[in-house]
């Protein structure tokens, strides 16, 4: 496929990411007033659009999966060993906003209890298929499919997939700084991608520190 | 091979560490009360509620014993505040509010920013007509601080954001209300809330940042 074809693609993929999840905030509130059928609604949308995504890039996808399915011990240790770097330095750079940001690791840690007591069944599927895997195309494969230069795919992605975590409720220079360990997860899990070229090892280390962040709020 | 799986045990460790740091953490945030036990204002001290009229619109004030303000209710004049006053609305009972820093709330005890102000209205439900609502918190806030305003929605069990950027003037904050509750004034966002204000600005920057990025880096690859 030639360069144009990739921008186009990643391109579209980027915008609908941003543009559709928008686009659900702006009329569902006005369609139903119950909290779970809005949440189903909204969770039917977004498999939707991963479906999509999937399908977009299905032939790099099966190649990828083939290639998990040789080397499936690999790419396991490979994912155990990049989740440790992400979780202990995710650990030592909240550490460090704390001081800080006080209210910072706190508040995360809050919206996922709550978000699990309310909606658990729910939130599992949201979290663990469609976020986990609607991010990966989005952050890693569109970018790593562009951007050739390997250090610039994975600084320029990592930081870009802070900003969307946390950039939608920054509002004040302090929040700001909480960009700064998503920004590292994202560079961690767009170096796994890139040591690997599987998309698979991103999506292993993604799901061990949504297991990790599980078990911790269950704890 | 030897070499990787090695590494691979050492991640292991590193990972049993890691969760063993943010399980203590979290034990010691769970243990810590993030407020105190000062109820601030309570209603029982009430001296004294003024009422004040303007051309357009009705005042009342509610005074401590020392005569400093403690809260203030503005009311437009309009039609349907006319009636409810018709309908003898008893200032004393429906506009009472206190200001806490606790209230026994599952939910609000699950957010964490340990700085929030409760008003909590002893009136639950609609007001005749919009009101601007001053109240004292000199004791919790410093003047040109910005608070946020969110509402706490007992029925859906949520937070509901209402209101960013109030600023603290003179120890006072003053906010618009239709609907009387239980609310409360924090500093810092609260990540979990509905309809939390949403900087679209950043997105939409960082999002032609990305297009303009990738098309750069398309044309680059093309030239060479």
């Amino acid at each position: 496929m030639n360069n144009f074809n990739k921008l186009i693609k990643g391109a579209g993929v980027f915008l609908l990411y941003i543009l559709v999840p928008y686009v659900i905030n702006m009329f569902l509130p006005s369609i139903t007033k119950s909290n779970t059928t809005e949440l189903i609604i909204r969770l039917t949308l977004m498999f939707l659009l991963l479906l999509f995504f999937i399908l977009l890039y299905k032939d790099d996808i099966i190649r990828d999966i083939k290639a998990f399915k040789k080397t499936f011990l690999s790419i396991i240790g490979k994912s155990i060993i990049y989740f440790a770097i992400l979780i202990a330095g995710f650990g030592i750079i909240s550490a460090l906003l704390l001081i800080v940001y006080p209210d910072f690791m706190y508040t995360n840690s809050s919206i996922i209890d709550s978000l699990l007591k309310e909606n658990f069944i729910v939130m599992i599927i949201y979290v663990f298929i469609i976020s986990l895997f609607t991010e990966q195309i989005v952050f890693r494969k569109v970018f790593k499919d562009i951007l050739v230069n390997k250090y610039f795919f994975i600084i320029f992605s990592g930081i870009i997939y802070g900003v969307f975590q946390v950039g939608y409720h920054v509002t004040t220079l302090n929040e700001l700084f909480t960009i700064i360990p998503f920004a590292f997860a994202g560079i961690i899990l767009s170096t796994s991608y890139e040591k690997t070229d599987n998309i698979i090892t991103p999506c292993l280390v993604y799901l061990f520190y949504d297991l990790f962040l599980l078990i911790g709020s269950l704890a | 091979m030897k070499k990787n799986w090695s590494l691979v045990l050492i991640s292991i460790l590193v990972i049993i560490i890691s969760a063993l740091i943010f399980y203590i953490v979290k034990t010691n945030a769970k243990d810590k009360d993030p407020v105190n036990d000062k109820n601030l204002v309570a209603s029982d001290t009430l001296v004294n509620i003024t009422k004040s009229e303007t051309k357009d619109e009705i005042i009342y004030e509610v005074t401590d014993n020392r005569k400093n303000l403690k809260y203030s209710w503005t009311f437009n004049k309009d039609e349907s505040l006319m009636k409810a006053l018709k309908d003898s609305m008893e200032i004393d009972m429906s506009l009472k509010l206190e200001v806490l820093t606790k209230l026994d709330n599952e939910k609000l005890n699950s957010i964490t920013n340990d700085d929030k102000l409760i008003i909590s209205f002893e009136h639950h439900g609609e007001l005749p007509t919009k009101a601007k609502v001053r109240i004292n918190v000199r004791d919790s806030y410093k003047d040109g601080e910005l608070l946020y305003l969110y509402y706490l929605n007992e029925e859906k069990n949520q937070i509901e954001y209402i209101d960013s950027k109030i600023p603290v003037k003179n120890g006072y904050v003053e906010f618009e209300i239709t609907h009387c509750s239980d609310y409360f004034l924090t500093a810092s966002i609260v990540q979990d809330a509905v309809n939390n204000p949403k900087n679209v600005n950043l997105i939409i920057i960082v999002m032609v940042i990305v297009i303009i990025v990738l098309i750069g880096a398309t044309l680059f690859q093309n030239k060479k």
